[in-house]
């Protein structure tokens, strides 16, 4: 009970204004008067507060619900993120991921290969005019730099 | 003691290299038998010198040897010990196969003989020391490349040695250029050039320089004869290119560009940067054309020359020591993956299998753990975590962000091209019913060697990242 020793006081003014109640009998009543203070108190927010705003609040949920919720949400949100993505498919899904990453480069990639690959004749000659063309360009590009 | 452990090294496979044709032709009448033990035995010595020495010196600076001929460090005895890790896997894997050749002596003396050089050209710290080196090598190079004398064989080497003759010249003029800005033939003179030097010799010099070296490894455009030869000869010849000479090579190559890199200025990174763009594109986009699994491999090794030259962009810049490191890593995967892949090809071949993807279907049933080591090696190549191949590309690609990020980005986007092809053979193996073929043994020398591949793949993506901050030139 040391919890309770603010109440000391007042428990005391208590039971001396009802003599001969014990101090929890007196606890007990004053929670009662306390919780019928604020029942009141809450009674008169309500009245005046919240049923007095009752107007407003319709209005409000009113048009949150149906512009926000309804219209925004439920409407255009959803109509504009699917005509985002029916966009994004025709203007780049399939110009650009599907013809041209997935088919464009890659037969770009493979049609430079076939190119690269004609480097490769097996024949010595053309190895060494590589060779000869590959360090002048090499040394034409350090010079180059240079000036 | 350095001096004294090279001497022993020299020793060692000079010995054998002699040695064993020695033996095999004249003593016991070409009965070929003892030159691949020898030749082993040589190598594993090797291993274990080399190994000793890469303990000794993991922390040391490097030291000048036989009156400053030759300069090891730890980045030196590190590249010879993947060299001769790359020789001793194809002398194993060869006991199946090549023993048979009626050249077989010359193979093990000449391949004992070539990891000498690569000794020699990785730690030749004097132009004159470093022409022999490259003499050489290359010599020894094109006559294993056409030691089989079949007719692909001689085709490919006299193509590789008439190329290389040029090369040889190039190495020659640069070699040239240099002297004549030193006035010394020591390759620690490059960085006594001063700043104020005729600077279009130094750029002619390092032209040359790369023409000569890239020419060797497959530096597009110089890369001509790469694709022929890797792509046609027998692959346990195409192994030893790839384990010996291309680390060889690719070590002097660096050592001689690292001097001439900050002299050079600011136009480095944008010319190696160019060469390595052009590499690395040229090898994954027309690898991704090939239906032939060791033509693919031979195109995926010019795109793995690319990767490296992206370190080389980096010297002279913030990233040097990250590009230095990557080299020393991808070096060790590139020597681990194209040993793995092209003794694959040879075991496939022995067993009758053929290269073409078609003929991979089902091989994952038939040899279950020989697919599983190259879906191994695949993996590493495509640079996935936590195998060495990650690691390496790791390093390069994050080298480079400083100072060129837009090779940065070129060489992730090649590295993605490249899975491209590498998920080809996994396909095959793993998602395809096929024809019967052989079943492996592991007791072939040939498929205990791409086993071993695929498991110090895995062993180096743990170690070698911590050793790493030692690979310093």
């Amino acid at each position: 009970m040391t919890g309770l020793n603010f109440l000391t006081p007042l428990l005391g003014s208590l039971s001396a204004a009802a003599e001969g109640v014990s101090p929890s009998v007196a606890l007990i009543y004053w929670f009662y008067i306390e919780g019928l203070g604020f029942a009141i108190a809450l009674m008169y927010f309500y009245h005046i507060f919240v049923r007095g705003g009752r107007p407003f609040y319709d209005m409000l949920s009113k048009w949150v619900d149906r512009a926000i919720i309804d219209d925004f949400y439920h409407k255009y949100l959803p109509g504009a993120v699917q005509l985002a993505c029916t966009k994004l498919f025709h203007k780049f899904e399939t110009p650009v991921v599907d013809e041209g990453y997935n088919r464009k480069l890659v037969d770009g990639v493979l049609r430079l290969g076939r190119v690269l690959r004609r480097i490769q004749t097996g024949k010595i000659n053309h190895y060494l005019i590589t060779f000869t063309l590959g360090l002048l360009l090499f040394i034409a590009l350090v010079f180059g730099m240079m000036v | 003691m350095m001096e004294e452990m090279f001497s022993l090294l020299s020793f060692i496979l000079i010995g054998v290299g002699i040695l064993s044709p020695t033996l095999d032709y004249t003593i016991l009448r070409g009965r070929k038998f003892v030159s691949p033990w020898l030749t082993l035995v040589a190598l594993i010595l090797s291993i274990g010198i080399l190994g000793y020495l890469s303990v000794t010196s993991i922390d040391q600076p490097a030291v000048q040897i036989f009156g400053g001929m030759m300069k090891v460090g730890f980045f030196e005895i590190f590249l010879s010990l993947i060299a001769t890790l790359g020789a001793t896997f194809v002398a194993v894997a060869s006991l199946a196969r090549v023993r048979g050749w009626s050249t077989s002596p010359s193979f093990y003396s000449l391949l004992s003989l070539a990891v000498l050089g690569a000794y020699y050209l990785i730690a030749a710290h004097d132009f004159v020391l470093l022409i022999g080196a490259w003499a050489l090598v290359s010599v020894i190079s094109y006559v294993l490349v056409g030691i089989k004398k079949d007719e692909r064989s001689v085709e490919g080497a006299v193509k590789y040695s008439l190329m290389g003759i040029i090369a040889s010249v190039l190495i020659l003029y640069a070699i040239a250029v240099v002297f004549s800005l030193t006035s010394s033939t020591s390759v620690g003179s490059i960085a006594n050039i001063p700043q104020g030097a005729e600077k279009s010799l130094v750029l002619l010099a390092s032209v040359f320089f790369v023409s000569a070296f890239g020419f060797k490894i497959g530096v597009v455009p110089f890369h001509g004869w790469l694709p022929d030869v890797y792509g046609k000869v027998h692959p346990m010849l195409v192994a030893f290119l790839t384990g010996v000479v291309a680390v060889a090579v690719g070590g002097i190559l660096i050592k001689i560009l690292h001097p001439l890199a900050p002299l050079v200025g600011n136009q480095w990174p944008v010319l190696i940067g160019l060469l390595s763009i052009f590499t690395m594109t040229f090898g994954n986009i027309v690898a991704l054309l090939q239906k032939n699994l060791q033509m693919m491999m031979a195109y995926s090794s010019i795109a793995h020359i690319g990767y490296i030259l992206v370190g080389v962009t980096a010297m002279s810049s913030s990233g040097e020591a990250l590009g230095l490191q990557g080299i020393g890593l991808h070096f060790a995967a590139y020597m681990l993956a194209g040993v793995g892949m092209f003794v694959f090809l040879a075991y496939l071949l022995r067993k009758g299998v053929g290269f073409q993807m078609e003929d991979l279907k089902g091989l994952g049933r038939r040899m279950p753990i020989v697919s599983v080591a190259i879906l191994i090696i695949l993996l590493s190549l495509m640079g996935i975590p936590p195998l060495i191949g990650f690691w390496s590309k790791f390093y390069l690609f994050t080298s480079v962000i400083a100072v060129a990020p837009w090779l940065a980005l070129i060489a992730i986007i090649n590295s993605g091209i490249s899975l491209g092809y590498y998920i080809q053979p996994i396909r095959y193996m793993f998602f395809a019913k096929g024809t019967e073929v052989a079943e492996e043994k592991l007791k072939d020398p040939d498929a205990a060697i791409v086993v071993l591949a695929a498991v110090l793949m895995i062993v180096a993506g743990f170690l070698l990242p911590s050793i790493a901050p030692y690979l310093v030139i």
